[in-house]
Parts: structure tokens; C-alpha cells; sequence
């Protein structure tokens, strides 16, 4: 155990037998983070290494004691030889990857050229960079032959696939997922809790363009009884989560705010509702009081269905 | 045999020698300026310019065309007229060369900051640029033929060979991307539109990379490494093998800079493969400089400059690995749009192209100057500075690069973005931009300290003189001689042939990926909802141009799910088919733009141009308020309509006559939007007033740049995305 040979492959087997390990654990975290068992285990196998080393040194000490002292001599000068050529083979194979000629001998390849002073050696190109030069259009050949002679698939379909491949994921995991809240779902909050969470959002997200208090801006009022596109709180969560009217500035916020997030906010423009601002923007749009009368179709899901009809189609199916 | 005296003109190398080093510092200093406003976005707040979208061209065609340009023609007069054995040509030619391309940059230095661009990358320069650049390449290429055919050495050294495929090659990229309609003295618009441009910017870009930055260096290097370190060249045998293999695959890599983008698979596919290939044939390059120092690396630890060389040789090796790596379309999807991209063309620019220049610069001033370098230690100084710059410039950027496209592509499991504001993956990275700003520092200070080093050796040496040298003339090569040659061998005696193979070689590539696309109808699938611009949106794309607003937001949604929920619908070829030139752009430090067009209300636009900072807190966008006071110039309106015609835009006769009425309208109805906000009505009535009682003149917000450039934007990506945009926001107003 004493030499680095012996220590080295003592590092070999441990971190072999680290993988080993971890590859047998079926588990999906890392064995060694949560089994403790796991260092017990290699622990043991370490100490059977060692012993195992420790074992092999003493009966190698001890063969070399039975031998007489020109055998001890002979055997101690074809260690020390072995020793000494033990890196030699990286040295071969790297003269062996060069093919070149060594400095000794360059004057058997030098050619009559001579350029301004400057000589040119007639080396062989190096096998190495032959054979990197030979695989590399190998691999374009067989690139251009799957991408377009057999045609495996293009980016447009690979896009399809990864989008698939999410939905699959998604509805998976909303199967066991909790809380969640959509636009149909969505009620009006009114824990002290949730509306300071969504005071919180209103101040970081709302306030450019709705003013702290409600009172509108490049937004419209936000207190008044007037609403563009619906004051119920289905409304407001919809028009937050997809966006107004095109154009119009108000965007969807739902890749930036958790459906969560939507309702406290949304619950907190609600809560707007008969306050007044310091500096009230004038109505914009229809009084909307009844929350049950039959509902017209609003311009509002017009815009989302045209959108959902092509462009971002896929994510709102995926969102449903 | 009787030697025949003559002289080699020293005087021109130290004139290129002397640019270099200038426009080195100037071309760096303007890159740290940039580098310093990701960090202050507002260093040059108002001043138009010096805002990040000018400077940026400015930047980079600094650094290209007039350091690494000048740096080319030091190297190749000096080492021409002693591999030929023959003074160039002719000095005329030489001296109109040299200023000519002085003439140039000034002129571009000039230009740039005022806006005058065509924004196709490193091809900015106007066209009376263009053809001013055509024609002193010419009067290069014309000196350097002219000096082979009076040669007093019969076979062409292989750095000669790689200067003619320079030659002809840049020539070839430069007037085919250069082709362009004008419309007035500084203005033109690309022959090209969309997914054709772009495949022809790029076919250019990649091959500037190669061309510019790369033939003419390896050159450079086979010939003052082997003068430098005096050890004979590694092999001829892969000097032959990878300059026939380089220029040839070169050329078709192209696309690979387009990589999932509107561009048709099949040319993708092909720029991949063949960038795949491009591996072996530039480390050809790579081994053979560095095992040229074989036996002379006890040398390189003392010789400075060896041990600028052995660097950008590493350097080289480096980013030519990485590069057909990043044309792995997986790994560019990473990659692409990021400052992944920024690290690798640094690494090639400073290490390469900087380091190889300044290692020659330090070998030749000596000579020249007939004294020695007045300071090793100095050198040696500049060495360590510099190659520190290069690892803190690049690394951190990786690191960056990596990080902002982890964060983009990231998903909560609902399906929703985990980084949905574009803004938190900026941010995020600020550190690294704080790093490579320091390195881009450290970079310029080891560039300072060479040039200190320079003019001191320089002062103490005795002034530059024509050199004397002698050689026998050019001798009849015997039979004998050519009866055993190979064929190669042969090549080199005729340096006609050799062009022209070299020609043909450059050539094949670029006629099979570009000669379809201009010629096939049904290249690009039409789209029929697209329509041409509007007047005004017309004109807001012309100042989108003139800011250089592509140096920062893409208009290229790549088919990623990632991506089409950030920002809609990928990009389709047929959106592009009006648009000379495209503006696909190559980086994201900002946002793509394509499907911007509704998200954000007219005002919204307006206090983001005013103040970016206002309206998304933390954003490193500078402010562009002069868009908001100039006046728009509609002068040309007509005249750029007619120009696209010609181009195969169809407006119609009624459409350009009326253009001034049109953009009236869209105005108007941009400026009644913005009265949307209250704030807005109140303030600009207020100016109003002002400028009314006290009998100024008042530029009515519908004639104001900021709106044309609001139409432009409003209507980007929405031909396809949400047709009926308009009709219903107008229905509600």
C-alpha cells in the first residue's frame, strides 16, 4: 500500500465501485446523498481492497526473502528497468500519432526549398489528423443522408415533438398537482393574507401604467364601475392572465405571474372597487353589474380565440 | 550566375504598421466603451452618436477592417517582397492602397456614429463605401499579382498561396453581399430580401471570418513563425493538404450561422456537415505552426515574440474546434443569439488576430528601424496583461452565454415560463459583463504598453530606409528538374493557374447554397397575408436600421417551444419576403422583436424609448430620446418606395402617391393613441403651449421619429399572428 501504483488503484476501485453503486440503486436521487447505507457498503469493500493490497505486498515480500541474493539482484534491476519505460508507451504513441521524423534525422526529409531563408520539412501527414479528417466527412456524409436523403425529421417537426412531449408532462402533472386555479375556477379572494400578497404584485407590475391607488394612467381606471372587458373576477383574471385588447397595452401576464399570483392580484384590483383615487382617469368602457345576466360575446374572448387559432395554439391548449 | 540588386520598400510596411497601431487602440477602446454601457446603460445618455447601436458597427469594422485589415497589409508587403525576392510591384500602387484604405476608415468613422448603415454585419459601410473598398482591393490585389509576375523566385512559398486566396476571395464576398439599390448619397437597400439576404450576409459574415481573418493570418504565420523561431516549416505536405482543403469546405459553412431559422433545412443541413469537415482542415494550420517550434521551445520561454505566437496559434486552435462544434444544431441552439458567441469571436479576434499581430509587429519594427526591441521585459509584460485579458474576457462570457440560455429555456411544470420576464435573465448575468469588461481593460492596457514599446524602438533606431537585397533572376527551370516534380510543385511555378483553382475552389460552394435561392420560385413558401410596409412603417424601419437596433434584439423566433411562448409563433420565410435588407440580427442582449408587434401599447413605446429604465426597472437598454424630438425626415418617402419596386416590392403607383397622405393618417392615429395616458396629453399639450406663446416651432408628435418607428414595431410579426388587430381596436376607438 505503500506505492502510488497500489494507491491509485485503490482511488480506481473506489470510485468504480462509487458507480457501480449508484448504477444499482434504482432510486431517482443519489444513493450516497440519502442511503447511509451506502458508505457502509463501500466502506467495507475499501477495507477488503486494502486488505487485499496489504496482502499481495506481504507475499510479494515474502517470495522475494525466499529467493538467493544474485536472484534478489536480477529481480531488483528488472523492477527498476520497468519503472523507468513505464511511460515510454505514451511517448511511442504520441511520435507513433505524429509520424513525423525526429530532429535528429530531419535532414533526411528537409527539401531544396528555401524561401527567404525558411526550409520546409517533408513530413507525412500525421495519422491522427488524417484519420480526424477521414471521420469528420464520414460524419457529414452520414448527417446529410439522414437529415436528407432518408429525411428523419426537420425542424419544424422536432418543435411539434417537443411540444407533445410537454403536453404529456403537463397533464401528468397537473393530475396530482394542488391548488390549482384556472380561469373557470377562479373565485373572488378575500383573506387579508391574499390581498397583500396581490397588493405586493400590483406595486411591482401594475402601478406604470394603473397608478398605486387605481386611478389609471396609460391604463384605465381601475376603481370606477366602467369596465373594457368585464369587472367579474373571471374577467379580471382572463384579461391579466391573456392580455387586452391587441395592441392596446395591456399584456399577458401569465408567463410572468403563477395562476396563483393572477387570482390574488386579481382579487386585489377588485378590492379597488368604490375607493377614489387622487386623480380618477375618466370611464372607459361599459357599467358592468350583473354578473349573471347572460353574457354577450365581448370582444375579449374574440381576441383569444383568434389567437388560439393559430399562433399560440399549442400553449393554450396546454394551459386548458 | 550574376545577382541582380535591388530594393525592398520598408517604408510602406511601417506606414501599415503604424495604422495598425493606431486603429488597434481606437478600435479597442471603442469596443470597452461598449462594454462599459452594458454596465452603465446610459454613459452617453442623448448623445445619438454615441449610443450603444452605432458604435457597435463602428466596433467591430474598426477592429476588423482597419486594425486586423492594416495588420494584413504590413504582413503580407513585408513578407511578399522577400518571398518573391522583388520590391511590390509598384509604389504608387503601394502608397494608393495605403491611403485609400486610411481614407476609408476615416470615412467610416465618421459615418457609422451618424447612422449611415446598411446593418448587415461587418458590411455596415454605405455603398459609395462599397465601391471605394471594391476598388483600393483591386489596386491590393492588382500590387500583389504584379509583383509575382516580376518574381525572382520561381515556386510560390505557401503563404503566397494563402494571400491570393484572400485576395480573390474577399473580392468575390464583398461585391455579391455588397449589392445593393441607393436611394440617396448615404442610403441603399439590400438587392437581397429576407431568408435570401441573410443567406447571402452570412455566406459573406462566415467567410470574412475565413477570409479576412483567417487565410491571410495563417500566411502571416507561415511565414514569421518559421523566420521567428528559424526552424523549417513542420510538413509540405499539410501545408498543401489543408490549404486546398480550407478554402474549399470553408466557403460552405455559411449557413451554419442561421441554424434553426427560417432558412430551408436543406441549406442548414449542409452547413452543418460541411462545418462538421472544416475541423481537420483548420488544425492543419494549427499543427503545423506549432510543430514548426518544435525544437525551439527553449526559445518561446525567452522570445517574447514566439510567445505571442504560440498563443494565437492556441488560440486559432481553439476557436476553430469550437466553431464547428457550435454548428452542431443542438449545440447551437444553446449557444446561438447568447454571449456564448461573443467569447468565441474574441477569442479568435484578441488571441489570433491580436496576438499574432502583435507578436509579428514586435519581430518587425526591429528591423525596420535597425536596432533592437528597446524593451523585452516591457513585451514581456504585455504578453502576461494581454493573455490575462483573454481569459477574463472570454471565460466569464461562456459562463454567461451558458447561464442566460439555461434560464430561457426553462419551464415551471405547468407548462408556464420559469423566467418569463426577458429582463431576470439579464440581470443574472451582470457579474459576467462586470468580468469581461475588466478583461476587455486589461486587454487594451497589455495593447497600450506594446505601442509605448514601439515608438520607443522605434526612437531609438535609425529611420526606416529601403532595404538592399540580391538575387539571382528567375532562372529557367531545367527539364531535369521538372521531369521528377509532382504535380503540386508544378502549381507553383504558375501562380495564374493557381488563382484560378483556387477560384474555382472558393466558388462551387457558395454557387450551390446561394444560386438556388435566387433562382427557384418556390424557395420560399408566400405567406399571402403578408403585405409590404406601410409609408411610415417603411420609414420607422429605416431608423431602426440607422439606431442599429438589430445589434441587440433579433427578429427570429426559432422553433422552440421556449421560445414560441416567450414570443409567439416561430418565424416563417415567407414573413421576410419585403424585407431589404433583413434583420434577423445575431445577438439577444434585449428581446427578439419579430412578434412585438401588439404586446405593448403606443405609449408604452414611447416611455420606453424615453426611459427604458421607467417602464422595466434594472433594463441595461439605453434611452433614445432623440427619436422622440427630431423630426421625421419624409423627403425620400417616394423615391425609397420606387427603390423597392425595383426591388420587387409591389407598391402600387396610387400607394407611393399617396405615401405622404398615408403616413399622416398612421400618424395622427399613433398620436390620438398616445393620448391614451393622461400624463402624456398633459405634458405634450403643455410643450405645446410653450412653444406656441413664445413663437417656436413645434414639431407635431405625428411628424416625430418615434412614431414611424412605433408603426414599425407595432407592425412587426403581425401579418401572420393576429389579423384582425387593427379592425378591432379600431371598431372600439
Amino acid at each position: 500500500m505503500r506505492s502510488t501504483a497500489s494507491l491509485l488503484r485503490l482511488l480506481f476501485f473506489f470510485i468504480l465501485a462509487i458507480i457501480l453503486m449508484e448504477w444499482v440503486y434504482t432510486g431517482d436521487e443519489w444513493a450516497m446523498f440519502t442511503q447511509p447505507i451506502f458508505w457502509a457498503i463501500i466502506g467495507t469493500a475499501m477495507l477488503f481492497a486494502m486488505a487485499f493490497e496489504i496482502c499481495v505486498e506481504g507475499l510479494r515480500y515474502v517470495l522475494f526473502k525466499t529467493l538467493n541474493q544474485e536472484q534478489q539482484a536480477n529481480y531488483l534491476a528488472k523492477e527498476a528497468l520497468r519503472k523507468k519505460n513505464q511511460f515510454k508507451w505514451i511517448q511511442d504513441a504520441y511520435t507513433k500519432s505524429l509520424g513525423s521524423k525526429s530532429i535528429e534525422q530531419e535532414h533526411e526529409i528537409i527539401l531544396d526549398h528555401d524561401y527567404d531563408g525558411i526550409k520546409e520539412l517533408d513530413n507525412d501527414l500525421p495519422p491522427w489528423w488524417k484519420y480526424l479528417f477521414y471521420i469528420s466527412i464520414i460524419f457529414a456524409v452520414v448527417y446529410w443522408t439522414r437529415f436528407e436523403i432518408i429525411g428523419d425529421y426537420n425542424q419544424a417537426e422536432e418543435y411539434e415533438m417537443a411540444v407533445a412531449e410537454a403536453k404529456i408532462e403537463i397533464a401528468e402533472w397537473k393530475k396530482t398537482a394542488k391548488d390549482l386555479v384556472d380561469v373557470n375556477s377562479v373565485v373572488l379572494l378575500t383573506e387579508a393574507s391574499d390581498l397583500q400578497a396581490g397588493g405586493k404584485i400590483f406595486s411591482t407590475n401594475c402601478i406604470a401604467c394603473h397608478k398605486a391607488d387605481g386611478g389609471g394612467g396609460i391604463g384605465p381606471n381601475l376603481t370606477d364601475k366602467h369596465w373594457i372587458l368585464g369587472g367579474g373576477i373571471k374577467d379580471v383574471f382572463r384579461t391579466i392572465s391573456e392580455g387586452g385588447r391587441a395592441g392596446k397595452g395591456m399584456i399577458s401576464w401569465k408567463s410572468d405571474l403563477k395562476p396563483a399570483e393572477m387570482a390574488q392580484v386579481a382579487s386585489y384590483v377588485l378590492s379597488f372597487q368604490g375607493t377614489t383615487p387622487a386623480e380618477p382617469k375618466a370611464p372607459e368602457g361599459d357599467i358592468w353589474n350583473d354578473p349573471n345576466a347572460p353574457q354577450q360575446t365581448t370582444e375579449a374572448t374574440e381576441t383569444i380565440q383568434e389567437v388560439s387559432s393559430d399562433s399560440t395554439a399549442v400553449e393554450n391548449t396546454i394551459i386548458k | 550566375m550574376e545577382l541582380q540588386k535591388f530594393y525592398y520598400d520598408n517604408k510602406i510596411v511601417s506606414k501599415f504598421i503604424i495604422a495598425t497601431l493606431f486603429w488597434g487602440i481606437v478600435g479597442m477602446s471603442v469596443g470597452l466603451l461598449l462594454a462599459y454601457m452594458f454596465l452603465f446603460p446610459n454613459l452617453t445618455d442623448g448623445i445619438s452618436w454615441l449610443s450603444f447601436g452605432r458604435l457597435r458597427p463602428l466596433h467591430t469594422n474598426a477592429v476588423i477592417f482597419a486594425f486586423v485589415g492594416n495588420a494584413i497589409f504590413a504582413g503580407v508587403y513585408y513578407s511578399t517582397q522577400r518571398l518573391l525576392k522583388a520590391r511590390m510591384w509598384k509604389d504608387w500602387l503601394s502608397n494608393l492602397n495605403f491611403w485609400g484604405w486610411q481614407a476609408i476608415i476615416v470615412g467610416a468613422a465618421i459615418t457609422l456614429p451618424l447612422g449611415y448603415s446598411t446593418s448587415k454585419e461587418y458590411a455596415e459601410l454605405e455603398w459609395p463605401f462599397d465601391i471605394a473598398i471594391a476598388l483600393i482591393w483591386v489596386v491590393f490585389g492588382a500590387n500583389l499579382i504584379g509583383t509575382m509576375i516580376k518574381r525572382r523566385q520561381r515556386h510560390l512559398y505557401v503563404a503566397i498561396w494563402f494571400y491570393l486566396a484572400t485576395f480573390v476571395t474577399v473580392a468575390v464576398l464583398h461585391i455579391v453581399n455588397s449589392m445593393e439599390l441607393p436611394v440617396s448619397a448615404f442610403k441603399s437597400y439590400s438587392a437581397y430580401a429576407g431568408v435570401q439576404d441573410a443567406l447571402v450576409q452570412w455566406w459573406y459574415g462566415h467567410n470574412a471570418v475565413a477570409f479576412f481573418l483567417t487565410t491571410p493570418f495563417l500566411g502571416l504565420m507561415y511565414y514569421y513563425v518559421p523566420k521567428a523561431a528559424n526552424r523549417p516549416v513542420y510538413s509540405y505536405r499539410l501545408s498543401i493538404v489543408h490549404f486546398w482543403s480550407l478554402i474549399f469546405i470553408y466557403i460552405w459553412a455559411g449557413p451554419h450561422h442561421l441554424l434553426y431559422s427560417a432558412l430551408p433545412d436543406w441549406a442548414q443541413n449542409l452547413g452543418v456537415a460541411f462545418s462538421i469537415m472544416l475541423l481537420a482542415p483548420s488544425w492543419g494550420g494549427m499543427i503545423n505552426g506549432l510543430l514548426t517550434l518544435r525544437g525551439a521551445w527553449d526559445k518561446v520561454r525567452t522570445d517574447p515574440v514566439l510567445k505571442f505566437m504560440v498563443v494565437a496559434i492556441t488560440g486559432y486552435g481553439m476557436a476553430t474546434f469550437e466553431g464547428p462544434m457550435l454548428s452542431l444544431k443542438n449545440v447551437n441552439a444553446v449557444a446561438h443569439f447568447t454571449d456564448w458567441i461573443i467569447a468565441h469571436v474574441h477569442v479568435g479576434a484578441l488571441a489570433w488576430n491580436g496576438f499574432l499581430t502583435f507578436g509579428m509587429i514586435y519581430w518587425m519594427v526591429p528591423k525596420l528601424f535597425k536596432t533592437k526591441l528597446w524593451s523585452t521585459p516591457l513585451a514581456n509584460l504585455h504578453f502576461w496583461v494581454g493573455t490575462l485579458g483573454i481569459i477574463l474576457y472570454a471565460l466569464p462570457l461562456y459562463v454567461a452565454g451558458f447561464v442566460q440560455w439555461s434560464m430561457w429555456q426553462q419551464f415551471n411544470p405547468d407548462g408556464t415560463l420559469t423566467y418569463g420576464n426577458f429582463l431576470e435573465t439579464v440581470t443574472q448575468i451582470m457579474p459576467m459583463y462586470w468580468m469581461r469588461a475588466i478583461g476587455g481593460t486589461l486587454f487594451i492596457t497589455g495593447a497600450l504598453i506594446g505601442v509605448f514599446n514601439v515608438i520607443m524602438t522605434a526612437r531609438s533606431g535609425s529611420k526606416v530606409t529601403d532595404e538592399l537585397a540580391e538575387s539571382a533572376p528567375l532562372q529557367k527551370v531545367t527539364k531535369k528538374r521538372t521531369s521528377k516534380e509532382g504535380y503540386h510543385t508544378w502549381l507553383e511555378r504558375r501562380p495564374v493557374k493557381l488563382t484560378l483553382f483556387a477560384t474555382i475552389a472558393i466558388l462551387i460552394g457558395g454557387m450551390v447554397q446561394i444560386v438556388p435561392s435566387l433562382m427557384v420560385d418556390e424557395y420560399i413558401p408566400v405567406i399571402s397575408s403578408v403585405k409590404p410596409y406601410s409609408p411610415l412603417e417603411l420609414e420607422g424601419r429605416d431608423i431602426y436600421i440607422r439606431e442599429g437596433c438589430v445589434g441587440c434584439h433579433s427578429q427570429m423566433v426559432r422553433p422552440f417551444r421556449h421560445e414560441v411562448e416567450r414570443y409567439g409563433e416561430y418565424s416563417k420565410a415567407g414573413e421576410y419576403v419585403y424585407d431589404h435588407p433583413f434583420l434577423w440580427g445575431s445577438k439577444r442582449t434585449g428581446p427578439d422583436l419579430h412578434r412585438i408587434g401588439g404586446k405593448y401599447s403606443d405609449n408604452w413605446h414611447l416611455s420606453h424609448f424615453y426611459d427604458p429604465q421607467s417602464v422595466s426597472e434594472g433594463s441595461i437598454m439605453p434611452s433614445y430620446k432623440w427619436l422622440i424630438k427630431n423630426e421625421l425626415d419624409k423627403g425620400l418617402t417616394e423615391t425609397k418606395m420606387e427603390a423597392m419596386v425595383t426591388l420587387g416590392v409591389p407598391y402600387t403607383d396610387e400607394e407611393i402617391a399617396n405615401a405622404q397622405d398615408a403616413m399622416d393618417k398612421q400618424g395622427t392615429k399613433i398620436e390620438k393613441n398616445l393620448y391614451n395616458d393622461p400624463d402624456f396629453a398633459k405634458t405634450y399639450e403643455a410643450d405645446k403651449k410653450y412653444a406656441k406663446e413664445n413663437g417656436k416651432a413645434f414639431i407635431e408628435m405625428r411628424n416625430r421619429e418615434v412614431v414611424a418607428v412605433i408603426a414599425y414595431l407595432q407592425r412587426l410579426g403581425t401579418d401572420i399572428k393576429i389579423k384582425n388587430a387593427d379592425d378591432s381596436a379600431l371598431n372600439k376607438n
